[in-house]
């Protein structure tokens, strides 16, 4: 007689197996996570410090755009004054000029002019009346 | 000083007028017992006596403060006004009270002077003649005695020998009109002075001149460089200006530079300065033209 035997205890098997694993992998995972949060909470300074440097390096890129802006414009203002000075120098030397044109004509007027002579056309106005005058003392 | 006084008030009650004259008497005989070289008793003198002894000695307030301002002046000018030429003076003809004889000593200090000025004393190198800044400052004390005369009359002027200061002006005139003599004489003035608010002062050999006793021509305005008699070339000098001894100081300043440096100086200090030359001649600086009201043709 034969008996038809269910394999059972390869069912049970098989769910044993895949028991241990699924705890296996349910206690690597934990383990994961766990080190991830650790790694993670001592990489936090680290992430504030980087941002931290990141917003200095923005500003001094910032101050170096101005500081540019800044000689940009007194290199601009310096040449507008270096124009002005040629100006100035080109006035100087033109008055110079005159100067010496002026210099010459008073060199060239005589010292002495010969006026014709006027009869006296006026009539001599007498001094007007005064509350006091001042002059020599007579006291010591 | 013992110059004759005028006070002239417009538009104010007699009994102000009156008042006013009182101080104007009351401050000019403080001056005088202060300021005269001429007088035995006056705090000048006793203060000479003492000159070059090495003495410093109390001096009144007046004297106190003519002696600080007659240095200041000496320094302003450059030397050209030094009130310590008394020796110079009395040398030349001209003595006041009788002082010690006897080598003088020269005192430490600037100026030859020292001054103690919590105790009002000084010490003099020399004996000083405050005649030319005394009436200035007599006139400069008297007019601040007469605030309350000024606030309610018009115009007043006060006179003193020929020098003066006056505020405001006549009633019915934009200003007071002053009259510069001839030195040479004669009642017609040279030029006419418009004057509001300031003082005129003159320094003119026209009178006290005398001989030397070595019969030399001499006058009063003795140069502290020389020791003599100067002025070369000119006859009067007159200033304007805000305050009556400083006028005065320069008109003497001004003289002593004589006719070929006085143009330069008085234009350069900017000064209102009318000068009258050995010939008769008025000049003036620019800034005494816009002064003048009228001139003699």
């Amino acid at each position: 007689m034969t008996t038809d035997r269910k394999p059972a205890h390869l069912a049970v098997a098989l769910g044993l197996t895949t028991g241990v694993y699924a705890a296996s992998l349910a206690a690597v995972t934990s383990l994961q996570a766990s080190h991830d949060r650790a790694a993670a909470a001592g990489r936090s300074p680290v992430s504030a410090a980087v941002g931290a440097l990141g917003d200095a390096n923005d500003r001094l890129s910032g101050g170096i755009e101005a500081s540019v802006a800044g000689y940009e414009a007194a290199a601009a203002g310096y040449r507008a004054l270096t124009d002005d000075l040629a100006a100035l120098e080109e006035g100087l030397a033109d008055l110079g000029g005159a100067v010496g044109a002026v210099r010459g004509s008073m060199a060239a007027l005589p010292s002495r002019v010969a006026l014709p002579a006027v009869g006296r056309a006026t009539s001599r106005t007498a001094a007007p009346s005064t509350q006091a005058s001042t002059g020599a003392s007579g006291g010591p | 000083m013992a110059s004759p006084l005028r006070l002239q008030v417009h538009g104010a009650p007699a009994a102000a007028a009156e008042d006013g004259w009182a101080r104007v008497v009351e401050s000019f005989a403080a001056a005088e017992g202060a300021l005269s070289r001429f007088r035995d008793d006056s705090d000048l003198t006793r203060l000479n006596r003492a000159a070059g002894s090495g003495m410093v000695v109390p001096a009144g307030e007046h004297l106190y403060r003519a002696i600080s301002t007659a240095d200041r002046a000496r320094r302003v000018t450059d030397g050209r006004f030094d009130a310590r030429v008394l020796v110079d003076l009395e040398r030349l003809g001209d003595p006041g009270a009788p002082l010690p004889p006897g080598p003088l000593a020269a005192a430490p200090g600037p100026g030859g002077i020292v001054r103690r000025p919590r105790q009002r004393a000084i010490g003099l190198d020399r004996p000083h003649d405050l005649g030319g800044i005394g009436k200035g400052l007599a006139l400069r004390w008297a007019w601040r005695r007469l605030a309350p005369l000024q606030a309610v009359a018009s115009g007043v002027l006060l006179e003193a020998g020929g020098d003066l200061v006056a505020g405001g002006a006549p009633v019915g005139e934009p200003t007071w009109s002053v009259g510069i003599e001839d030195p040479r004489g004669g009642d017609e003035p040279l030029g006419v002075i418009a004057v509001r608010d300031g003082a005129v002062c003159t320094s003119s050999v026209a009178r006290r001149a005398w001989r030397a006793p070595d019969g030399r021509p001499v006058h009063h305005l003795v140069d502290p460089r020389s020791g003599e008699s100067g002025g070369d070339g000119l006859l009067a000098v007159t200033v304007a200006g805000p305050d009556p001894a400083w006028a005065e100081v320069w008109s003497k300043a001004l003289f002593l530079a004589g006719s070929r440096a006085i143009g330069d100086l008085a234009r350069a200090r900017g000064l209102a300065a009318w000068w009258v030359e050995v010939d008769g001649t008025l000049r003036m600086t620019p800034a005494a033209r816009s002064r003048t009201a009228w001139l003699a043709e």
